[in-house]
């Protein structure tokens, strides 16, 4: 099975580099603009029953792929 | 006084690490990441660097380091164990430290010498130090120390905010953390180079007293 396991900083962390994202879509007069976060994806292929597949995916996605201090995550089944 | 020093790919600042402890007397050992076990030591060093490149995560995937096993059994059993920039990173990762590092509110990597307090002396890497400042280097893109308002609160009333940056915080630090350690006190981390401040050739010897510190531990 194929997954994207989306990240994304929990609300309340300060995400410094969406802030900065934000200024430059502003200063480019997109004043409508506003509350830019930056989160990331991972693309898995998991071998085996599905099941099995999406337990390892969430693993995966607790244990490395997200902080849990600082980032939520969730999964997403792909085609 | 048996120092080991672990390398991860990336690490640049292990020498360095291991010049100022052999110039303090110690027994010095190099560890590599994936050695199964850690021989017999008296004291464990994740020294700074990029381990990994910084991929995914600062120190993320350092963190679950064959031998960061060795080394968690080691600070579970009061061991004491320094972090140094990549290395509290590494340790914020492994969880054990409490927080994380993020990007320095500049969002710009800096190249600097910072005064930092210690505030507390209650740490191997901090005995006789309390009140005093220290000039201490840093070099980091990433910092900026953040926990929620609970841990905060919990670090500072229980007295684990360890290092502290002046006015000046050059990062955007919550509550201008600098370094801090665990319940146990043994696990101690900062993000300034005290190996870069312990040798009069170049020029800063303010970070000699953190690292001989752990030999005023020795009963």
């Amino acid at each position: 099975m194929k997954f994207r396991v989306h990240v994304s900083l929990k609300q309340g962390v300060h995400d410094v580099q969406g802030e900065a994202v934000e200024r430059v879509l502003k200063r480019q007069g997109h004043s409508a603009i506003a509350n830019v976060r930056i989160g990331k994806f991972i693309d898995l292929e998991v071998e085996g029953a599905p099941e099995q597949a999406q337990a390892l995916a969430e693993q995966a996605a607790r244990e490395l792929l997200s902080n849990p201090v600082i980032e939520r995550y969730w999964l997403e089944p792909l085609k | 006084m048996r120092v080991t020093v672990v390398t991860f790919p990336g690490s640049n600042c292990d020498r360095d690490v291991r010049h100022i402890f052999a110039g303090l007397g110690c027994d010095v050992k190099a560890a590599w990441h994936e050695d199964e076990q850690l021989a017999a030591t008296d004291a464990v060093v994740l020294p700074g660097g990029f381990s990994y490149g910084d991929y995914l995560r600062t120190g993320a995937m350092a963190a679950h380091a064959k031998l960061m096993q060795q080394v968690r059994a080691f600070a579970d059993k009061g061991g004491p164990v320094l972090g140094i920039c990549n290395g509290f990173q590494i340790l914020c990762e492994a969880q054990l430290l409490d927080g994380a590092l993020l990007r320095n509110q500049s969002l710009q990597f800096i190249c600097d010498d910072v005064e930092v307090t210690v505030e507390s002396d209650d740490t191997p890497f901090s005995r006789g130090l309390k009140g005093r400042k220290l000039l201490l280097p840093i070099a980091h893109g990433e910092g900026n120390y953040f926990a929620d308002e609970a841990t905060l609160d919990k670090l500072e009333s229980e007295g684990r905010v360890i290092f502290r940056y002046g006015e000046d915080n050059p990062n955007g630090s919550r509550r201008r953390i600098a370094g801090i350690c665990n319940s146990k006190r043994n696990v101690v981390a900062l993000m300034p180079h005290p190996e870069r401040a312990a040798d009069a050739l170049l020029g800063r010897t303010d970070g000699k007293a953190i690292l001989s510190s752990l030999l005023l531990g020795v009963a």
